[in-house]
């Protein structure tokens, strides 16, 4: 009966009782924010020095983004995890050529300049996402409490982690280049969809009652890798390919351990049993 | 027939609307930028916002034939069929803005509708239930009953002909709201067609994904009792389109 | 002027997409993604374990999105800076993009299962061996022939989108119709087929997939060999005629296209409405059926 009861919730949607869920976390969520938003900002801006340090540095908003996701898809939303990461790319992308565009008017100076247009980009992302959440809270009515601020920090995140991307690609934060290499080419369709990906599909696949934050993260951080070395593979950058290589081994080792750890068996093959 | 009337008065005026902004054509380019974009930016948002309201999508319970609509979720499908318009739409890019509209429109009404009697045919033929709603008495379009063709224990099944004509008025409403984004981001902004393309598609996303979340995942059609809900996410689509319609405007500013 | 030429264009995108559709819902049955994916989820909470393979990679447009970006992607880069041919090009993005596709597969499906741990639900590694081969290479399939759809659209029908965007909106197109037609036969039918045919599946027996095949117990690749008679085929149609229908209205000239997409579609809502009337005069009603009864299983 009760899993009859929470397929029609899932199915519903937004309706029902308002509380709030509590979600173990075993890596602080405030830490996230701050080496996503820090390594996000500054190791983006430095693709002029080598593509590969944006390219790598995407992981780091991409573990924040996915631990929001985590946080309200908790709740469940009624359409399914991904839906959320669509929302978060669909602002996000405005967002991450506005602050692309904003490199093509300053004069600073290459890096301060595509500091000030990353900082602005996940600024306007964080507008978007907050305004997003607001209107899904507010005027939708949706009946979870941390929508708003989830929304809000899952929009930078993807803005963030997309702009790094970008800057990878170009090989330079700056609008001229971007333009070029990333939007007309048509890569950064490329770019959308392994943002999404990476920011939903760590709490998708390990969604159910046995989830833990460490597990999604690691896999989270598996993603990222594997959106590293595809955008070390479209621009043909050998010192991308391996570092990204390099970190999928060790993260993707990482999350099969913990999943060592948390299933209830990992064996070869068997026969399954019949439950109660 | 109120329901009926409900259907058909919302979405009728709107494709006329629609048409008659389209009409105007180049006009568009000669007025002051930021409004142009403001205006279409914004219809165009409510447009692909409603659209989701007419797709009759069951999200996972569909799938399994536990609800009527198609076994989906809301965001796919009206994603799969807005961007079959874009790409309908951005292949006449160079002929006048009204062919454009109608071209997203009819392209994405195409996708819609031959994937709903492809659907049919497999709730029909593959899992062998007739199609039939839930949600009402009597088909509002055929008359038909609907109560005693529900499978026990479901919510309905398979797409009747009310949800696919409200499919179909959805796929137009959308394919047009998405073919009207994408005029004035590379018309009347002149941005280049790609940057043109992954802006609008951004755009079609942020609302779709609002809309879904209004209906809760699963809606039926326009008799769906929940269509009720439409308001809400028409303020949420203006509201979001402003704001897109300002950021797409400062990312042209900044790039002439 | 119409030549040969076009119609053979849009033929030829018509049976590319043919193939894309029915190899996209046979790999999407492989692997139970998307909607019925749900039930293979629910299952270990109902006490019903399973060898079926959960592989829930997003819903499935995005997931064809990132195929067909990641394929045509490769493919562009290589025949714009290296100069190969197309068909050398895209094998390449094809099989960069079916290494992804397997590690999404296996992250998928080892979260999923591993955080049903409070069920005792084991993971088995030879399922997932098992079903990586079928699952990249009727991916691969479907991909190569959305890229192929790509790469005709961009260089001889001149859209204005460059290539990678067209694979990657082609992808969502085809992940959005493989959910929404193909999947169907295999939820409703294939994953409760121990229940009557001739019916809905009732909230009451959600979870209660069928777990034993026509020898031992079932996994997911025989849900192909099942889904392979109907459901496969009939997306491949649905895709195959979206794309030829639109590509031939083209033909039309831009008036004559929405005119001839317009009678298309009409056509459609009469047929539909018309296997409507026959499955209800055919069927009959449920008017003496009981919920039990249908949820008793054969």
């Amino acid at each position: 009966m009760r899993i009859t009861s929470l397929l029609l919730l899932s199915t519903v949607g937004p309706s029902g009782e308002e509380e709030e869920v509590e979600v173990h976390e075993a890596i602080s969520s405030n830490l996230l924010r701050a080496v996503g938003v820090i390594l996000g900002i500054f190791g983006g801006a430095a693709a002029y020095i080598h593509p590969a340090i944006a390219g790598m540095v995407a992981i780091a908003p991409i573990l924040w983004g996915a631990n929001a996701v985590r946080e309200v898809a908790n709740y469940g939303l009624g359409t399914g995890v991904p839906s959320i990461g669509y929302m978060g790319l669909g602002g996000g992308v405005v967002a991450a050529i506005l602050g692309a565009a904003l490199t093509g008017v300053l004069a600073f100076g290459s890096y301060v300049n595509a500091v000030i247009g990353l900082a602005v980009g996940t600024v306007v992302g964080a507008f978007i996402g907050g305004l997003l959440g607001f209107l899904d809270r507010k005027v939708i009515k949706m009946k979870i409490p941390v929508m708003t601020r989830c929304s809000l920090e899952i929009v930078a995140a993807g803005t963030l982690a997309l702009m790094c991307l970008m800057g990878a690609v170009a090989g330079d934060f700056s609008w001229p280049v971007i333009h070029a290499k990333v939007i007309k080419t048509g890569i950064i369709a490329l770019l959308w969809v392994l943002c999404a990906m990476s920011l939903l599909h760590p709490f998708n696949a390990c969604l159910g009652p046995s989830e833990t934050q460490e597990r999604t993260l690691a896999l989270a951080a598996e993603c990222g890798s594997i959106t590293a070395t595809i955008t070390g593979v479209v621009t043909l950058d050998p010192v991308l390919i391996i570092a990204g290589v390099i970190a999928w081994v060790i993260t993707f080792s990482k999350f099969w351990k913990l999943t060592k750890r948390d299933a209830a068996e990992v064996t070869w093959t068997g026969i399954p049993p019949k439950g109660q | 027939m109120g329901l009926n009337a409900r259907g058909f008065g919302i979405s009728i005026p709107l494709l006329i609307a629609a048409t008659i902004v389209a009409i105007l054509g180049t006009w568009w380019l000669s007025i002051d930028k930021i409004i142009a974009n403001l205006i279409l930016v914004t219809f165009g948002s409510v447009l692909i916002t409603i659209g989701v309201h007419y797709v009759p999508v069951g999200g996972a319970p569909a799938a399994m034939a536990t609800a009527t609509g198609v076994g989906t979720g809301t965001t796919q499908l009206a994603a799969g069929s807005g961007l079959t318009g874009l790409i309908t739409a951005a292949a006449m890019s160079d002929k006048p803005f009204v062919v454009i509209l109608w071209n997203g429109a009819i392209g994405a009404a195409l996708m819609i509708a031959i994937t709903m009697l492809v659907g049919n045919f497999i709730y029909i033929y593959g899992v062998g239930v007739p199609p039939c709603s839930a949600k009402v008495d009597k088909d509002p379009i055929t008359g038909w009953d609907q109560d005693p063709y529900v499978t026990p224990g479901t919510e309905g099944h398979g797409i009747p002909t009310v949800s696919f004509v409200s499919g179909i008025f959805g796929g137009l409403l959308g394919g047009a709201g998405g073919g009207m984004v994408y005029f004035s981001l590379y018309k009347v902004l002149k941005m280049s067609p790609a940057l043109a393309g992954i802006t609008a598609m951004g755009i079609f996303y942020a609302n779709s994904v609002l809309a879904s979340y209004n209906i809760g995942g699963t809606i039926e059609g326009y008799h769906d009792p929940k269509f009720k809900r439409v308001h809400r996410a028409i303020i949420s689509s203006i509201v979001f389109g402003i704001v897109a319609a300002i950021f797409t405007y400062a990312i042209s500013y900044w790039v002439m | 002027m119409v030549g040969l030429a076009e119609v053979g264009i849009a033929a030829t995108m018509g049976a590319l997409a043919t193939i894309a559709g029915a190899f996209e819902d046979a790999e999407s049955d492989v692997g139970s993604q998307s909607n019925p994916n749900s039930q293979v989820q629910l299952a270990p909470q109902m006490m019903n374990f399973h060898r079926y393979f959960n592989k829930a990679i997003s819903g499935e447009p995005v997931s064809y999105m990132m195929y067909g970006a990641i394929a045509g992607t490769i493919a562009w880069v290589f025949m714009t800076k290296f100069g190969l041919p197309f068909l050398a090009a895209v094998a390449i993005g094809v099989g960069i993009n079916a290494a992804v596709h397997m590690i999404f597969a296996t992250t998928a499906h080892l979260g999923r299962i591993a955080s049903a741990a409070e069920f005792g639900h084991p993971i088995y590694l030879d399922v997932v061996l098992s079903h990586l081969g079928p699952i990249a290479g009727f991916g691969a399939i479907a991909t190569f022939c959305i890229v192929s759809l790509a790469y005709i659209q961009w260089s001889i029908l001149k859209h204005p989108f460059p290539m990678p965007l067209l694979a990657a909106l082609w992808g969502v197109t085809v992940g959005a119709i493989g959910s929404s037609t193909g999947d169907v036969h295999y939820g409703a039918e294939r994953l409760y087929q121990h229940y009557p045919f001739g019916c809905g599946v009732p909230v009451a027996a959600h979870g209660n997939i069928t777990r034993k095949a026509e020898t031992g117990i079932r996994n997911s690749m025989d849900s192909v060999f099942f889904c392979s008679k109907f459901g496969n085929p009939a997306t491949g149609l649905c895709f195959g005629l979206i794309i030829f229908f639109s590509t031939w209205a083209g033909l039309f000239g831009p008036w004559g296209g929405v005119i001839a997409m317009a009678l298309v579609t009409l056509a459609a809502l009469i047929i539909s409405n018309r296997i409507e009337k026959k499955a209800r005069k055919e069927y009959g009603t449920y008017e003496d059926v009981s919920v039990d009864e249908i949820c008793d299983p054969i």
